[in-house]
């Protein structure tokens, strides 16, 4: 094996030119590929590492059989206050809470230097036990508070630093809307990626919520809600209290599949007994519980261009193997003359084929080396697209070893025809004709 | 014709031509699929949006928090006629939403009452003849010759059609308000040409009447997502209370000096209102909406590039060996008596016959990979003109790849065939 190893960086020093081809030529498809398998990765997180697995969103369709939708998002995927209540009244022992994006203007105060419009959430108290949000200062608000729409405010680490810079926030007037919010809790940075939560109006991978409001509190205070709003029925559009508006998203946690049956057929019965009432027109067949996993998988998040150029990149890597593959022919038979040489010299035919395969390996790992550069580069440019998920791509060690693997891998393949092609010259035959 | 030569050398030496198919055929089919989803989105990035001359008009988006009506309408007069007294700029004028500025606000529109309640019992317009969802695009006086639309019937908006009663506010029992829509719109909804959809009326959901006074070539909503009512877009004489509103700015040169004076001159008059852009040329705008399909399309050229390049470089490593291979036969067939030309021709032609092969393997290819992307995510279908464009490509590829080849094997002496 050594004496292979010497041999094959013997011939690779004698005659680089078609070697470092070949290398280049993996590398560029190997760099593809990764570049692609990061980007993946970084559009597959895991949103609350923890605690996504056990996160539920129940969907039930009021709306009408004859409603159908124009340009915007599906209505049905958010649900509408009546609903939202119903569902919290039902399981008061789960964690649970509804919630929709909001956005206030946010004036010159404290450190702020620029007044602008901020983006934040309305919800019920629920959500930071949900998501096991982590607090730095202070609480939640109660259900009493949130009952009595009172002007509180849990806002972020960031946001509470630039307004209130190193002072104590907790108890201070927030200016929102021009209307002061009491501050009663800071929390730690929390940036699930995608923002799973929020509707199909968010830009999953890059908006954040600077705050979070109690849900009446926002109704109250005619706070902006930037979910999609649909309503049917009778001037019922406006209200957003109205049983004929869809707007809010709702999540849950169950931690048994005992819980997620219950959960289900509660739904189902709600859903039923609506009907009866008269007020749902769909089966109650059409409610479901969707887990996180899946509503990843069913809304989000891959986005279809991605998905094409992992295909490409793919696509890519063969075309580069299938142009190794013909480099390597072109140079293992210059080698004719020689290996029947070693062939006629009592080197077997294993052996023969061995000291190929060992070249290309060596080619190879060149080429997952350049690859990950390419790789690296490749990553840069894309973290320049304007996408809202690109600076969420890196690249980490594993996939710097992933590209070396695949590099090797792939020389081995390419060399694999050649060497056999190469290695099976008879040794008499080849003395014979080349001179 | 060599085609007999050529098959009976092909089938006794295989790996070479069989590994130079194999490479075309792999590119063909990588730029088989690249081609039509490219093609498609730079058709979609160079999109009419009926705006003229898209670089020398410039927006800013602002929201005020002035309430009052009157005073609102007196200081977005007032900033208008500043606007216009900045050197180099030629016109203003005030829209509430821009052309791939995303914010839109639609309506569900029909010709007629009958078309109006059959889509009520129906409750919903799609598939109701005479009935559309149709952009709005409030607007200030001189906002048609501002944005540059081509008015091609009727007559733009005079200054008795302009009030401040908002579409949204207004009623059955308010006066009819006049539009000027789209020609496409007045295709769909009237089936009738510029010069019949005058004078037409509309009705709204809410009962309001609209009537047609002019009609625009062509005019882009601003989030155009759906092709299909990327033109449902109509002109109103009025502007929303409040809300966020873009003021236009038509100028003869785009320097941060004019972009400077635009913000100043938008704030002297309203120094509480809230700036929610830069100011922006409609160029800027549409690079903006379609950042992300420039992104992919800049991606989608480089791999085409790179894939050509290395199945260049593979294929003309290739053939060179393949005639470094014989050139003791091309000896002969020189000292035979073939010509120079003769050997070219046969190598092209050799060449052309592996290319043939190559295609109709990567064509094959191309089209299994195309179902199978198909089946899992959206793309675009490749059509006669992609099928050529790649074909084509690929064949000049092949054909300046094996030239090298082609000028090595011209050269061989034909007094190699007597050396042994």
């Amino acid at each position: 094996m050594n004496y292979l190893v010497r041999l094959g960086i013997n011939k690779l020093i004698r005659n680089p030119i078609v070697s470092i081809a070949v290398a280049f030529a993996l590398s560029i498809g190997v760099g593809a590929c990764v570049t692609m398998l990061q980007v993946t990765k970084a559009l597959h997180q895991d949103p609350i590492p923890g605690v996504s697995e056990f996160l539920y969103t129940p969907h039930i369709d009021p709306l009408p059989i004859e409603f159908t939708q124009g340009d915007g998002p599906d209505p049905s995927k958010n649900l509408t206050w009546v609903d939202t209540q119903a569902l919290l009244r039902a399981r008061p022992d789960l964690e649970q809470a509804a919630m929709a994006g909001a956005s206030v203007y946010l004036d010159r105060q404290g450190g702020v230097q620029r007044p602008r419009f901020v983006d934040g959430r309305l919800a019920t108290p629920g959500i930071f036990n949900l998501f096991k949000v982590k607090f730095l200062r202070g609480r939640g608000w109660t259900r009493e508070e949130e009952a009595a729409s009172a002007r509180v405010v849990v806002i972020s680490k960031s946001l509470a630093q630039e307004v209130f810079g190193n002072e104590e926030a907790l108890g201070k007037s927030l200016s929102l809307d021009g209307k002061g919010f009491t501050v009663v809790g800071v929390i730690d940075a929390f940036h699930p990626h995608p923002l799973f939560y929020a509707d199909a109006s968010a830009k999953k991978y890059s908006d954040e919520d600077s705050y979070y409001l109690p849900l009446e509190t926002g109704l109250e205070n005619e706070v902006q809600v930037t979910s999609n709003v649909t309503g049917w029925g009778e001037k019922q559009g406006d209200d957003l209290k109205s049983p004929g508006a869809t707007w809010l998203q709702f999540w849950v946690r169950l931690t048994s599949e005992k819980d997620i049956e219950a959960y289900r057929s509660l739904l189902w019965n709600y859903a039923q007994q609506q009907k009866e009432m008269g007020r749902f027109e769909r089966s109650a067949d059409s409610s479901k519980l969707i887990s996180l996993s899946d509503w990843m998988r069913l809304e989000l998040l891959v986005p279809r261009d991605i998905k094409f150029l992992v295909a490409l990149a793919f696509g890519f890597l063969v075309a580069c193997i299938v142009s190794a593959t013909a480099l390597l022919t072109t140079e293992f038979f210059r080698y004719e003359y020689e290996l029947s040489i070693r062939r006629a010299l009592g080197a077997t035919r294993r052996s023969v084929f061995g000291q190929l395969l060992v070249q290309a390996g060596i080619i190879g790992v060149s080429g997952g080396v350049i690859g990950s550069f390419l790789a690296w580069a490749g990553i840069a440019l894309f973290r320049a697209r304007p996408d809202d998920y690109a600076q969420l791509i890196q690249l980490d060690w594993k996939a710097i070893i992933f590209a070396a693997l695949a590099g090797i891998l792939s020389a081995l393949l390419s060399a694999l025809l050649p060497a056999y092609i190469v290695g099976k010259t008879e040794p008499a035959r080849m003395i014979k004709v080349s001179q | 014709m060599n085609f007999h030569a050529i098959f009976s050398t092909l089938r006794r030496q295989k790996v070479v031509p069989l590994l130079m198919a194999v490479q075309v055929a792999v590119t063909a089919a990588v730029v088989f699929n690249v081609m039509p989803n490219l093609l498609s989105r730079v058709d979609r990035l160079s999109i009419d949006s009926g705006v003229s001359d898209e670089a020398t008009l410039f927006s800013i988006k602002v929201a005020s928090q002035v309430k009052d009506a009157e005073q609102l309408s007196a200081i977005r007069k007032a900033t208008l006629e500043r606007l216009t007294q900045i050197p180099l700029v030629t016109g203003s004028s005030l829209v509430d939403s821009i052309p791939f500025g995303m914010d839109q606000s639609s309506y569900g529109l029909c010709s007629s009452r009958e078309a109006l309640e059959h889509a009520m019992a129906l409750r919903r317009l799609q598939g109701v003849d005479g009935c559309e969802h149709v952009t709005f695009v409030k607007s200030a006086p001189h906002a048609v010759q501002t944005l540059g639309l081509k008015l091609v019937g009727g007559r733009d908006f005079s200054s008795g059609d302009f009030s401040s009663t908002d579409v949204e506010n207004s009623n059955a029992s308010g006066s009819a308000i006049p539009v000027i829509i789209s020609t496409h719109l007045a295709r769909v909804l009237f089936n009738a040409d510029a010069s019949t959809a005058v004078g037409k009326t509309l009705i709204m959901g809410s009962g309001t009447n609209l009537f047609v006074v002019g009609i625009v070539e062509s005019l882009i909503a601003p989030n155009p997502r759906n092709p299909e009512e990327a033109y449902n877009t109509l002109l109103t004489p009025n502007l929303p209370g409040d809300g966020s509103i873009n003021y236009l700015a038509r100028a003869r040169s785009d320097s941060a000096d004019l972009r400077n004076e635009v913000v100043k001159r938008v704030l002297d008059g309203d120094s509480k209102a809230i700036l929610l852009n830069d100011v922006r040329s409609f160029k800027d705008v549409r690079g903006k909406f379609f950042a992300s399909e420039i992104a992919m399309s800049k991606i989608l050229v480089a791999s085409l590039v790179s894939v050509l390049l290395i199945s260049f470089l593979t294929i003309a490593a290739l053939s060179v060996f393949w005639v470094d291979r014989h050139r003791r036969i091309i000896g002969i067939r020189r000292a035979l008596g073939a010509t120079k030309t003769d050997i070219s021709l046969y190598s092209i032609e050799e060449s052309l016959w592996i290319t043939v092969i190559g295609l109709a393997l990567g064509g094959a290819l191309g089209w299994a990979g195309y179902v199978a992307l198909k089946n899992n995510i959206e793309v675009a279908a490749p059509g006669i003109l992609t099928d050529v464009v790649t074909f084509v490509a690929t064949i000049l590829v092949v054909q300046a790849a094996t030239m090298f080849a082609v000028r090595r094997a011209v050269s061989v002496p034909p007094a190699i065939a007597a050396r042994s």
